[in-house]
């Protein structure tokens, strides 16, 4: 052990044994919203040399379920980068990541958490201490980690436990770790499972895709640090105490949340703002940023109001009164991600206003405290709900706030880092909806989306929780209209705020409030990995009447001229009719309604109302002008259609001046690449 | 060297055939695999509404398909390097060597365009060194086709210290990202990134410009070793690296000025109508000219600096006509 991570050590030791006579917090007055039965309070010390926490801890858990435990499971997250071995790595290493991190990681870069004492009154806990791998059997995992009591806690009983702890800091794992003296410290504690009654504890291993699932409580936290450093967490804080070796106690508050996550750096400059809309509690909101994003800070702030707006609006009000914004440092890597009150977003010194960042993350991660931190649901399980109704959400608040983004292309970019420039293309518009397409449709099939999130086939989790909620709620809005989809997603808000929601859940509110059975709809979407995709096969218009013999008896030749098609009327003036016939497909097996729009050269139009439950359908209508064009689900209503491309076909070839245009754009780059290339020579 | 650059511009605008024949080599050179590229959208655009969004501007949708099915030449179109950005991405490409990996399908193409460059190039040297105007075009690709083959070995030497310049570029932002794995300003780690950048490119340019010479003095001397002709280019560098390396400066410093315009101008690649489109290809080929003419005058300062600096002891006059 280093010299100087003794003294440190030493240090914190009487910062918390100060801290622990702060002033009592202002939590008890609160009337709470939750159950709050797992609640916790920490002190903490950050060794920014050694890399190291020193925490020592009080969990107080109440038991809400009806049958009594005697044991306690918690969340040892840090282990999750102990070695190359542990779950996390394996599935990170599955999806293509960690391998050449790992390879390239020193000793000081992998982390740790390490239990130095547990008891609950005089009794000593840790020798009934064992490690548990629930999901995997992997021996080498190290990231549940259980305890029994001496007693069973018994319904409605609480029980006190004290744990003092040891934890190195990695070099950023899963946006937590350290860069040079930034700290972003996320799942740092011993962090309990949550107790499901007859079914035990629910305490997954920490997974590459999935991390978050704990009881609602009160933290009380208490960071001991060097007082250069300016702190950021969950929570308001209530209290600041400076000490005479060169450290400060920072003590913060927060009731009614399920986490616990904050940033050290002596780098951020505070900007503080405040979001007030009608209707709506006023929230606080404070942005910590780096220096050289400081002319993006009214970006950020905006962007965070607008979510505060809309998802409050739409959904149901933000109930904390402040939260907190951090622009984490260039390289740190914990940019884009959600804690209760507390979120990260990420940027860079040069982003065009419009390209969608650092907007759209901003929106994405103060969204979360609605779906996540508000409607607590299993994140381990059901990504998709978290994920999946902020995705939606954020789009909606994108397109209102912002409208459709612009394409953006980078240049010049750091080893391992995004670009520093970036050259706008305003002309480009990225639809919203349709850019999730394309995300999905690889993934579409690969697994069903009721399927524990953790299970999903490696590097898939952002297709189905993200993209394919996404646009299956979109789907949803279309079809039923926003005016019965948004008081639904806000009766489920309202119904499972600061619980823990489950699919069925979910669907049994939309059911219920919509007053429509969509059991017909999630069991594609949610139960079922069936793709959508709807087509226009053929489309044709040819004369009405007969060419050839017809009759009986002796067959009489009909003649037909079909020279004059181009003109409206025949020889003798009458009005030419024509018999059109359109062709849909359904490719793939995912069935939803659609309509089928035709558009006529005289302009004309028709709209075909299809039950979408055949493989194929012909629409066979007579009228006097041919076809221009057939398109099914003009509208979009089906967002989920993978192959959106296919959904129109003209009867006849229409312009060339799209590929003539592009492919002469195109031409210039490459007598460009052309004249680099004779460079070489 | 200002002294042989404005003499290199006066020779290249002194020969406009020279860049009437530059430009139409990569015009030829461009338009098989454009006329390709074109049928293949036309293909994927096929009877949809795609076609029509397409030519009154861009469908996000049709190209998230497009590019997920992409195969061959189709996997080089980006609706980002249309236009200007096209051009920046391929000067990145050309500090980082991720120029060279272009899409498969035009790598035969680059290969035959640089053969018909050394072509163009050996005559194109003689045709500055000696000022003999008489000839044509067609007389200059003849007079290139006597020093084709010595070009292309020499391209094959050159190839092979190109190679281990974009290694070195690897090999140093290996070590950019160990000096900066804790820096956490974005400001510093641009700089240090270009830093390396420019370090590259100076490597990049006095290679260039070592092979430059090399080709002038086969040229100018009637070399006939391409190793020895090299060996000779490099000296001339060694020798004169203010002249020969400030030239070249000064030229990348000159083509700030049509890039600089081009930049403003920034045809919009989003635009209904035929006439939009001529406007944003004729600015596009008004930069490949520009562009052309650059290089050309590099190349007329470069043999003019040669003659200057050395006494050529050949003359147009026995170069066997």
């Amino acid at each position: 052990m280093k010299a100087g991570y003794v003294c440190f050590t030493a240090a914190i030791v009487v910062a918390l044994a100060t801290g622990a006579a702060l002033t009592p917090g202002a939590m008890s007055d609160e009337t709470p919203l939750s159950p709050r039965n797992a609640n916790y309070t920490m002190f903490v010390g950050l060794d920014p040399d050694a890399k190291m926490l020193t925490g020592s801890q009080q969990l107080r858990w109440t038991n809400i379920q009806d049958v009594a435990t005697d044991e306690l499971w918690f969340h040892l997250y840090w282990n999750g980068w102990r070695n190359t071995e542990s779950t996390w790595m394996i599935e990170d290493r599955l999806r293509g990541r960690s391998d050449m991190r790992a390879n390239k990681a020193d000793e000081g870069d992998w982390s740790w958490i390490e239990i130095d004492a547990a008891t609950t009154g005089e009794t000593d806990l840790l020798p009934t201490a064992r490690f548990e791998t629930p999901d995997d059997d992997n021996a080498q995992d190290r990231t549940v980690w259980v305890v029994t009591l001496p007693e069973p806690v018994a319904p409605g009983e609480t029980v006190t436990v004290d744990l003092e702890w040891r934890a190195k800091v990695p070099r950023t794992f899963a946006r937590t770790g350290f860069r040079g003296d930034n700290f972003f410290i996320a799942h740092w504690f011993p962090k309990l499972g949550v107790f499901e009654g007859e079914q035990g504890w629910n305490c997954h291993q920490y997974h590459a895709g999935t991390e978050y699932f704990s009881d609602y409580g009160e933290y009380d936290v208490t960071i001991t640090l060097p007082s250069t450093f300016v702190v950021g967490a969950t929570g308001r804080e209530v209290e600041t105490l400076d000490h005479q070796d060169g450290t400060a106690s920072h003590r913060f508050e927060q009731g009614d949340v399920h986490g616990f996550a904050w940033t050290a750096s002596p780098d951020y400059i505070e900007v503080l703002d405040r979001f007030e809309h009608e209707g709506l509690p006023p929230v606080e909101i404070r942005l910590l940023a780096q220096p050289e994003h400081m002319h993006q800070a009214d970006r950020h702030l905006h962007a965070t109001k607008a979510a505060l707006q809309h998802f409050g609006s739409w959904w149901g009000p933000y109930p904390y009164g402040h939260i907190t914004v951090i622009d984490p440092a260039w390289g740190l890597g914990a940019g884009g991600m959600e804690y209760p009150t507390f979120f990260t977003c990420g940027s860079g010194i040069h982003r065009p206003f419009g390209g969608g960042s650092p907007e759209g993350v901003t929106v994405h991660e103060a969204g979360h405290q609605f779906w996540y931190g508000i409607v607590g649901n299993n994140e381990f399980e059901h990504a998709w709900i978290d994920e999946g109704l902020n995705t939606y959400s954020t789009s909606k608040t994108m397109q209102a706030t912002y409208g459709d983004s612009f394409m953006t292309r980078g240049y010049l970019s750091p080893p391992n880092s995004r670009s520093v420039f970036q050259l706008a293309f305003p002309e480009i518009k990225q639809d919203t909806w349709l850019s999730r397409v394309h995300r999905y449709r690889g993934d579409a099939s690969s697994d069903v989306q009721a399927t524990p999130s953790w299970q999903y086939h490696p590097g898939t989790g952002g297709s189905l929780s993200y993209s394919k909620t996404m646009l299956w709620l979109r789907t949803l809005e279309n079809h039923l209209g926003w005016e019965t989809f948004q008081p639904a997603m806000a009766a489920f808000f309202e119904r499972y705020k600061f619980k823990h929601p489950a699919p069925d859940d979910f669907v049994a509110t939309f059911n219920e409030t919509t007053g429509h059975d969509l059991t017909w709809f999630f069991d594609q979407v949610i139960d079922d990995a069936v793709a959508f995709d709807y087509a226009v096969d053929s489309v044709g218009s040819r004369r009405v009447g007969l060419k050839g013999y017809s009759g009986e008896g002796e067959p009489v030749y009909n003649d037909r001229d079909d020279e004059d098609d181009d003109e409206d009327e025949g020889d003798s003036g009458e009005k030419k009719i024509w018999t059109t016939d359109v062709v849909v497909r359904r490719h793939g097996g995912g069935v939803f309604p659609v309509q089928v729009k035709l558009v006529f050269e005289n302009g004309d139009e028709y709209i075909h109302e299809w039950d979408g439950l055949d493989r194929w359908t012909k629409i066979t209508l007579e009228r006097p002008s041919k076809l221009s064009y057939a398109v099914v689900d003009p509208e979009r209503v089906l967002a989920l259609d993978i192959r959106p491309n296919n959904n129109s076909m003209f009867r006849e070839s229409p312009t060339s001046r799209g590929a003539k245009k592009w492919a002469g754009f195109w031409m210039v780059w490459l007598q460009d690449t052309l004249a680099g290339w004779s460079f070489f020579l | 060297m200002i002294g042989a650059a404005l003499r290199g511009l006066g020779k290249t605008l002194g020969s406009p055939g020279l860049i009437l024949a530059a430009w139409l080599l990569t015009v030829l050179a461009a338009l098989p695999a454009t006329v390709a590229l074109g049928y293949s959208l036309q293909q994927s655009f096929g009877h949809t509404l795609a076609a029509e969004k397409m030519a009154e501007g861009f469908d996000t949708g049709w190209y998230g398909e497009f590019s997920e099915d992409a195969r061959g030449i189709e996997r080089a179109f980006d609706p980002a390097i249309s236009g200007v950005g096209g051009v920046l991405a391929n000067l990145e490409g050309w500090a980082d060597g991720s120029i060279v990996q272009i899409s498969p399908g035009l790598i035969g193409l680059a290969v035959v365009f640089v053969l018909a460059w050394a072509l163009f190039l050996g005559g194109a040297i003689e045709r500055y060194a000696f000022d003999d105007a008489r000839r044509g075009i067609a007389g200059a690709f003849a007079a290139g086709g006597r020093y084709w083959m010595r070009f292309v070995r020499l391209a094959v030497l050159s190839g092979v210290a190109y190679y281990g310049v974009y290694r070195f570029h690897g090999w140093l932002m290996d070590r950019v990202e160990t000096r900066l794995l804790d820096v956490t300003e974005e400001t510093r780690a641009m700089w240090t990134t270009l830093a390396v950048y420019a370090v590259t490119a100076l490597l990049l340019v006095t290679v260039r410009a070592c092979f430059d010479y090399a080709k002038i003095a086969i040229v100018v001397e009637d070399r006939k070793s391409a190793l020895l002709s090299a060996v000779q280019g490099a000296a001339f560098v060694i020798t004169h690296p203010l002249s020969t390396l400030g030239l070249v400066l000064v030229i990348a410093f000159v083509s700030a000025g049509p890039l600089a315009l081009y930049v403003w101008l920034r045809p919009s690649v989003v635009t209904p109508g035929w006439g939009g489109v001529i406007w944003a290809v004729a600015v596009g080929q008004l930069w490949i000219v520009a562009r052309l003419v650059l290089r050309l005058t590099l190349v007329a300062g470069q043999t003019s600096l040669y003659r200057t600096a050395s006494s050529s002891p050949t003359s147009s006059v026995n170069r066997g006509r």
